[in-house]
């Protein structure tokens, strides 16, 4: 357990007077949230896991599709966070997207091992529907309809705005990256992943 | 630039795709503690890319928090 001490060395912005939004993140200068990391801090981990685990949880299952195996993947992720914390260089990028970066190698590690393809070997439908009814099937709170309805807005974003936010996010190229691969100009790889992800948004809160 | 601009400015889809620096990410952070509807703007963008990805708040397990907690406690027990 950790001393009520522990949060001490937090730098967290002075927040005004609660409101109906939380913020996004608690605002935990980078170097202080690593050397909690280092420490062992609980608080660290709680900080860690509240403010960055919802998008790496996010790129597992849009690699593996299953919550049962992003669920391991993301402990292994975790571990390779706590046992790698001292190669990371803020030099080299940011925290966020230094633990992307493991989470994409991880679910892609998952993907090309043995039991991912012995997996394989047993799937006779189509792949898709079928990952995608076995999650159905595993949502929290089971909700069949909820979790149909999320599918099918996730259908309804055009494709061209789909393929940025996919190679962007999800398989971590740069604009520059993903620019070269889908052959566009920069300037509208950069317009579309920023509409793409707004026109989520609009299409979640319907 | 106010709250408003702020958010149609672009640079909070950036940051939930995790294409900014340091600096930029704090900038971001530093505007959630000053207009809340920046914070809640955020929030939509970052769950909207959740759902998108299928995970739709699955992370927010207690069990599945407890496990990813237990698997680093373990790495300090292995090494002390």
């Amino acid at each position: 357990m950790t001393s009520k001490n522990d949060y001490s060395p937090l730098q967290v912005l002075s927040a005004p007077a609660p409101t109906a939004y939380q913020p996004a993140r608690v605002a935990v200068d980078t170097g202080i949230l690593v050397q909690m990391i280092k420490s062992k801090s609980e608080k660290g981990f709680t900080i860690l896991y509240d403010n960055y685990c919802g998008a790496l949880y996010g790129i597992l299952m849009k690699f593996v599709r299953r919550t049962d195996v992003a669920d391991e993947l993301l402990q292994d992720v975790f571990v390779k966070i706590w046992k790698n914390i001292d190669r990371f260089d803020p030099a080299k990028g940011t925290l966020f997207t230094w633990m992307l970066n493991i989470t994409r190698n991880q679910a892609i590690d998952y993907l090309r091992s043995a039991s991912y393809q012995q997996q394989l070997l047993h799937v006779n439908n189509d792949l898709f529907s079928l990952h995608m009814d076995y999650i159905g099937s595993k949502a929290l709170n089971t909700d069949e309809v909820e979790f149909k309805d999320i599918k099918s807005k996730a259908m309804q974003l055009d494709p061209k705005y789909a393929e940025v936010i996919d190679i962007i996010f999800f398989y971590g190229c740069s604009h520059e990256q993903a620019a070269h691969i889908l052959k566009l100009p920069l300037g509208t790889v950069k317009t579309r992943v920023r509409k793409g992800l707004g026109m989520l948004k609009a299409l979640y809160q319907q | 630039m106010n709250a408003d601009d702020y958010i149609t400015s672009g640079i909070l889809q950036d940051y939930c795709l995790g294409l900014l620096t340091d600096e930029e990410e704090r900038k971001v952070e530093a505007k959630c503690y000053e207009y809340p509807q920046v914070a809640g703007e955020l929030q939509l963008l970052r769950q909207a890319l959740e759902k998108y990805a299928g995970s739709n708040n699955m992370w927010r397990r207690d069990e599945l928090r407890r496990a990813v907690w237990e698997a680093v406690k373990k790495i300090w027990e292995d090494n002390p």
